[in-house]
């Protein structure tokens, strides 16, 4: 799975802005703002990855978490990406 | 046509295929050195046309057939505005007023009343004036915010030649009564990057975005909600010069 459009992502002191650009800006007229662990998924999932692969790597960027807190995060940001159909498998 | 143009500071050479451009451009012609230059070819001006066809259908109004003498204007533009990315410079949609040395950067959707707001601060001071109603440059000069005026200013063409310090960003909305009130660049950011023109081309969108982020952590930013009362303009003047 990946993004489906190209995004810059912003960080805006608190809180990070992944904006499209390129051709992409006229397909996805919209910005997502996240918290810092979203925008690490989203960096992430500019290549082609999977859930287990950014599980890893959260889990390493941020070892005092656990298991069940980087799903907590993962799973609902992944699932609100595929419902604004902005993930491609 | 073949000439140049100074913009925001920067010396642009302009090759038209039509002479509006040129006309529309005769307050800011200069024979200095090109900075850039900028040619436009009918492939251009076809972009042009298929981009308002699509924006039209888009925003769901009605697609005019417009000229391919106004539509090379556009053209020209955004190729400037791209080109002025590369010396801290960027395009916004609003609308930039002057008074007592200091610039004023009025934006919103379409329709909201940029224009009229604009419209009472002229009639409520007398020395003050439009440097851009439309579309004005910002440039970074030595870490400082100016707004620039450039020839396209929209229908009403109303522009000067002028640079001035940009004083703040105001996001106008309609509201029954007129408040202003400062406001957090991260919590108006969505509707400012509505207003800032990003080019198609990655790397130029980048430095688009690099150059609004510095915006935001340089300029003061307020929302009004205003309505069609004159005294629009004396609350939005001293809400943005409260010390």
């Amino acid at each position: 799975m990946r993004l489906r459009y190209e995004f810059t992502i912003m960080d805006m002191g608190d809180e990070f802005a992944a904006v499209p650009v390129g051709e992409d800006a006229s397909k996805f007229h919209g910005m997502l703002k996240m918290n810092a662990v979203s925008a690490d998924i989203l960096e992430q999932l500019k290549e082609d990855t999977d859930p287990a692969t950014v599980h890893k790597y959260l889990k390493e960027k941020y070892p005092d978490s656990t298991d069940d807190e980087i799903g907590n995060a993962l799973a609902p940001f992944l699932n609100q990406l595929l419902k604004e159909n902005l993930l491609i498998d | 046509m073949i000439f140049n143009i100074s913009v925001a500071g920067i010396n642009i050479g302009i090759e038209s295929i039509y002479d509006a451009v040129y006309e529309m451009c005769s307050k800011y012609i200069t024979d200095s050195e090109p900075d850039f230059v900028v040619s436009v070819t009918g492939s251009d001006i076809d972009f042009e046309r298929q981009k308002s066809i699509s924006e039209a259908k888009y925003e769901g109004r009605p697609c005019y057939n417009y000229a391919p003498e106004y539509l090379e204007t556009l053209a020209v533009y955004r190729k400037i505005a791209t080109g002025l990315l590369y010396y801290e410079a960027f395009l916004m949609h609003g609308s930039a007023v002057a008074l007592d040395g200091k610039a004023y950067v009025f934006t919103a959707p379409s329709g909201v009343g940029k224009t009229t707001h604009t419209g009472f601060w002229l009639a409520k001071y007398p020395d003050a004036f439009v440097i851009n109603g439309d579309k004005p440059i910002i440039r970074f000069i030595n870490d400082r915010v100016f707004v620039c005026g450039t020839p396209w200013s929209g229908k009403e063409q109303i522009n000067t030649n002028a640079i001035l310090p940009l004083k703040a960003v105001c996001v106008l909305f309609r509201g029954e009564e007129n408040l202003i009130e400062p406001i957090e660049f991260k919590r108006i950011f969505p509707l400012v990057l509505g207003q800032i023109y990003r080019p198609s081309d990655r790397t130029a969108a980048e430095k688009t975005l690099s150059l609004l982020k510095k915006f935001g952590e340089s300029v003061e930013f307020y929302t009004m909600n205003c309505n069609l009362d004159p005294d629009a303009a004396r609350v939005a003047k001293e809400g943005m010069n409260y010390e």
